[in-house]
């Protein structure tokens, strides 16, 4: 660890001086990845076995950390894409100064992705006003091994793989490894499973906070989460309708759900896909704008957690970190429980922001603002009101809700709400494991 | 249907001269028929109703003229003919979606992506809808290739000139109107 970021981190860094597997959350270790890990990363055999447990909240200030960096440098997901053997990761030791990880061995692309990050650190400076410290360290496994890890073990998770049974409840990257969730943080198999299986990868196992692998999207209970299926009482009988966005809460604790005006005001229940049915109350919207000239922005009064469900299928629960606006360029994904029922994921580069037009529900025309569109791929029926994720190396952000769809557009899209306007039209803070 | 009942007089009628003027007219009936249902496929009908109804699921468009004024919103009439003898349950929130297009290209619209249940009753069922007179894209206040600049009244206008009026339904078992020629005027 160099003296500077040492000195900047803290509370935390005295820990891990004191310890070398310490414990933290996801987001802490995503932001202030301990240089012992560097150490580790370094290995000259380039084998990082370590598998640590976290149970420490993040800081705002490390969030703001986490958003800060991701303004300045843009999406993580882009250096990964641009520089596939080179790029590791990255983190932020203060809302000014970072750390890039460089997987040495691809030595060409690893000096011109440092080329890369100098330029636009300069651009960001120079249009932004922005002054940036970048310093890279060594790693050995690159961000995209890392994603096709993580990619695997949610996919196993999912599908009922080989990882199933274990106790695994969700997965995710941090600046230089792989977290996953568990059910049952002490349990030895798991993390001999996941050495033996992936020996070049760091994990950090940290333990699932509510639900577990029972819930689904489709079965779920309090509190609930984003994603999950809502049906409603059609004069007795249940009829699949919407899904729910991320979790919020008032200045007083009251707690919501984000929600899609459009879907209507009544009383939501969580349901199964086939046969919807009205046994599972979530509770009834609690405010709701739908009308020329606004968002499409509803709130259903409802116990709400911080984790959403993420992906095809039933799900895999991930924790929001943070919300973060929509950008063009940005790749989200919905998470629209119909999409996911029938196997299906609804991702894409978001193309254009506050647009505006009058959309049809079927029936009548409303002028809708404020929306954004990204590219490739159309939500389905009931999707709307589902959470919009963004994945980081910082965690999950979430970006807004699913509003409407256009599946034979050139390309498909789908058209979704930023969480902006939930929040600041309500006065909301999302949950996230800093608010919450 | 109409026509489809018209040939059931000449079984009634007894005199041969009769029926042989009976199925003249019939054939006749039958030709104009077609020629306007084929009229009614290939070129929109400028008249309110465009379609002649065959199918047991029908539907077509009633409107009280084909010019409009652009820059708001206008609206048209469409008849559902139901004589399936069961409701049609469908998974919609609304059954259609409805808009210009120039001519001969396809409807292609956004919908807003809330599922639920919409019935088609027996018998027939007149909806209205509405449609935008501006470009369908919609439009955005931030500068961008992909998507026109919001004017202060939003979407650009679209231009002056023949449209075609389409509805694209929102699920497939809903029946399909044949599209109505517009003329959009200042």
């Amino acid at each position: 660890m160099s003296q500077s970021s040492r000195a900047s981190c803290g509370r935390r860094c005295h820990r891990i001086v004191a310890t070398v597997f310490i414990s933290m959350t996801a987001i802490s270790s995503v932001l202030f990845t301990p240089s012992f890990r560097s150490g580790a990363l370094a290995d000259p055999a380039g084998r990082s076995t370590h598998v640590t447990t976290i149970d420490e909240p993040p800081t705002t200030e490390e969030i703001d950390n986490s958003r800060a960096a991701t303004r300045v440098l843009g999406l993580p997901s882009d250096l990964g894409s641009r520089f596939p053997n080179a790029y590791g990761g990255m983190r932020a030791i203060d809302n000014s100064t970072l750390v890039i990880l460089i997987v040495e061995s691809s030595k060409e692309e690893s000096s011109i992705l440092k080329e890369y990050v100098g330029s636009v650190v300069d651009d960001s400076a120079a249009t932004a006003g922005k002054t940036i410290a970048v310093t890279f360290e060594t790693a050995s496994v690159s961000f995209r091994r890392r994603q096709e890890v993580a990619d695997e073990i949610g996919t196993s998770i999912r599908f009922g793989g080989e990882l199933v049974g274990i106790g695994l409840a969700g997965v995710g990257l941090d600046a230089a490894g792989v977290v996953v969730d568990t059910t049952r943080p002490g349990d030895e198999s798991l993390t001999t499973m996941l050495r033996n299986k992936y020996p070049d990868i760091r994990f950090s196992v940290r333990r699932a906070q509510t639900s577990t692998l029972t819930a689904t999207r489709y079965a779920d209970y309090a509190p609930w989460n984003g994603g999950d299926a809502l049906a409603f009482d059609f004069f007795g009988s249940a009829v699949m309708w919407c899904t729910s966005g991320p979790g919020a809460h008032d200045a007083s604790g009251n707690r919501f759900l984000l929600f899609a005006g459009h879907c209507g005001s009544t009383t939501y229940y969580n349901t199964n896909f086939g046969a919807p049915s009205l046994t599972n109350p979530v509770g009834p919207v609690a405010a709701l704008i739908f009308a020329d000239n606004y968002p499409d922005i509803a709130l259903i009064a409802a116990n709400s957690s911080r984790y959403f469900w993420q992906g095809a299928g039933n799900g895999v629960r991930q924790t929001t970190v943070a919300p973060v606006d929509p950008v063009v360029g940005y790749w989200v994904c919905g998470q629209g429980a119909v999409t996911a029922a029938l196997g299906g994921t609804n991702c894409g580069t978001i193309g254009s922001i506050n647009n505006q037009n009058w959309l049809s529900d079927g029936f009548t025309l409303t002028f809708l603002v404020g929306w954004f569109i990204w590219d490739g791929s159309a939500s389905m029926r009931g999707d709307s009101g589902g959470a919009i994720s963004i994945s980081t190396i910082y965690g999950f952000g979430s970006v807004g809700t699913i509003t409407a769809a256009h599946s034979s557009g050139s390309p498909p899209y789908s058209i979704g709400t930023p969480t902006a306007f939930h929040r600041y039209i309500w006065g909301l803070t999302l949950n996230t494991p800093s608010t919450l | 249907m109409m026509l489809n009942s018209k040939p059931s007089l000449a079984r009634s009628t007894s005199s041969s001269m009769a029926i042989a003027a009976i199925v003249a007219i019939v054939a006749i009936l039958l030709l104009s028929a077609c020629t306007v249902a084929s009229s009614a496929r290939s070129q929109p009908a400028i008249s309110t109703a465009a379609t002649i109804e065959s199918s047991p699921l029908s539907a077509h468009f009633e409107l009280t003229s084909t010019d409009v004024v652009r820059g708001g919103l206008a609206s048209a009439t469409i008849v559902i003919g139901n004589l399936t003898g069961q409701e049609i349950v469908t998974s919609v929130c609304g059954p259609f979606v409805a808009g210009l297009t120039k001519m001969g290209e396809p409807l292609s619209l956004p919908v807003l992506t809330c599922a639920g249940r919409y019935v088609i009753p027996i018998g027939e069922t007149r909806l209205v809808v509405k449609y935008s007179t501006r470009v369908s894209s919609g439009c955005s206040t931030d500068p961008n290739p992909k998507i026109p600049l919001c004017g202060p009244d939003g979407p650009p206008l679209l231009s002056t000139g023949d449209y075609e009026l389409k509805a694209a339904p929102v699920a497939p078992e809903i029946p399909v109107p044949s599209p109505v020629l517009i003329r959009l005027v200042d």
